[in-house]
């Protein structure tokens, strides 16, 4: 059974594989098409859309150093976030945004992120196989939480 | 509200979302508004698809638009009453002997359209733009920056640029908060900046919900165009400053040449000579404070969220 109002952020760029986080939302609102499931240009956007939810999802891409398309996820808070790497050029960061939401007492009680690992933020047109893999995967999971949530 | 962390000494947003709740989730609400007007002009938010060559795909809804008027009427007087309070903090005692260079329009404050204009009374179509500014290249950075042809010097754009040359021309609620607030023209103190802006975001409600209001859908979304080989240029007010593109095509309708000179590089020489004369008054500090208070006069011309926190590396050679 999903919470009553679950809002799930997908946070990318059309950069190549930074669309990871969008391409989740995509999936996600093709099997879940009441959710409340938005894309984000950078992750101060969900500020915009705080304040009426019971959960927060988040999915965004991670440039990391290990193999492309590898799934990782985090309840926030968390100090671990710290030194993952989210993209983003020209926005705050994610914790600088989930901190300025909590500093405004935004945040629902449960937020979960969830990072795809790139090892490249090239513009591309389309994404690497290993992230286009790992989409449905992410989505999965990301429903299996909700049915238990 | 990337801007004012540094006039009311906090650390960064965060800390100013700590500190200041409440003109914090105003600030937000103003800034959710322009996603709403772009969502409803551009078909989406995020990468907005509307926008054709020669007009729109679609013309914008009109219940689109109406259904924001509520909103934009809250925008308008928490825009005032913010600019209100942002003229009752301290700024930084500081002046520069600016040339400043913005658009100007005989009918209203230039955003779209216009003559370039400069405080000097020069006065010129787009098209002559690579006669009077050129971009140069500099052995310390990768960056382009822009100087005025006849005297190779640095010149200022951007709100602070604009207010000074067009406030005349500014809607009657902005033009009354500028005239409230009490700043002396010409205004040039780089510091001063977010006040243009904050007068400029009032301007932009007041003629938002005019447009609002107003709006009637009629005619064709776009003008029908047929290739044809030519040259043309044009310049735009971004928020930042003064923003020129030129583009060549061929029959085909294929470009074969393209020059934009964002207001980022026209910028970036004055903001280097504002640095080399605000040093002397901060370098008394240790190497800490010298660098924020740098950033600091960094971030009045381009206060992006990706400039808000720490961003600059300085080493002082101290004899």
């Amino acid at each position: 059974m999903m919470p009553s109002l679950p809002l799930i952020v997908g946070i990318g760029s059309p950069r190549g594989d930074d669309r990871a986080g969008w391409l989740v939302v995509e999936e996600l609102k093709r099997r879940l098409p009441d959710a409340d499931a938005r894309c984000a240009r950078g992750p101060g956007e969900m500020l915009d859309w705080l304040g009426h939810h019971d959960m927060l999802v988040l999915c965004d891409a991670v440039l990391s150093n290990v193999l492309p398309g590898q799934v990782e996820s985090w309840s926030w808070p968390t100090v671990d976030l710290q030194c993952e790497r989210f993209r983003g050029t020209h926005d705050m960061t994610l914790v600088a945004a989930l901190r300025i939401a909590e500093e405004l007492q935004l945040l629902p009680r449960v937020v979960r992120i969830w990072g795809v690992t790139i090892s490249s933020e090239k513009w591309t047109a389309g994404v690497s196989r290993a992230v286009a893999d790992a989409v449905p995967q992410v989505a999965s999971r990301i429903c299996e939480e909700l049915s238990h949530a | 509200m990337l801007n004012l962390p540094d006039l009311l000494d906090c650390e960064s947003a965060i800390d100013l979302a700590r500190k200041y709740s409440k003109e914090v989730q105003r600030g937000l609400r103003l800034k959710k508004h322009g996603n709403q007007l772009l969502e409803a002009l551009g078909g989406r938010a995020i990468h907005p698809i509307n926008v054709a060559v020669g007009g729109f795909y679609r013309l914008p809804r009109r219940e689109a638009l109406a259904g924001l008027v509520s909103d934009f009427q809250w925008g308008l007087a928490a825009s005032e009453e913010l600019t209100r309070w942002v003229a009752t903090l301290d700024f930084p005692e500081f002046e520069r002997p600016y040339d400043f260079v913005a658009l100007s329009h005989a009918d209203e404050y230039a955003m779209c359209e216009g003559t370039i204009c400069a405080s000097d009374g020069l006065g010129i179509g787009a098209a002559e733009f690579e006669q009077y500014f050129r971009e140069v290249q500099v052995p310390h950075s990768t960056a382009l920056q822009s100087v005025r042809v006849d005297t190779g010097r640095t010149y200022l754009a951007g709100p602070l640029a604009r207010i000074n040359l067009n406030r005349d021309q500014l809607l009657p609620t902005a033009r009354g908060v500028l005239d409230e607030i009490g700043l002396e023209w010409p205004c040039r103190n780089p510091f001063k900046s977010i006040l243009a802006r904050c007068v400029e975001l009032v301007q932009g409600y007041e003629e938002a919900l005019r447009i609002l209001t107003d709006y009637r859908p009629r005619g064709e979304p776009r003008r029908a165009y047929d290739y044809q080989a030519g040259e043309g240029a044009s310049a735009t007010e971004a928020p930042r400053g003064l923003l020129y593109h030129r583009y060549g095509v061929d029959e085909q309708g294929r470009v074969t040449a393209a020059n934009i000179v964002p207001p980022t590089s026209q910028n970036q020489s004055q903001m280097e000579e504002d640095l080399r004369h605000y040093l002397p008054d901060v370098l008394a500090g240790d190497d800490t404070d010298v660098a924020l208070a740098c950033e600091r006069l960094v971030r009045t011309y381009d206060p992006c969220i990706s400039c808000s926190t720490h961003f600059l590396r300085v080493r002082v050679e101290r004899e």
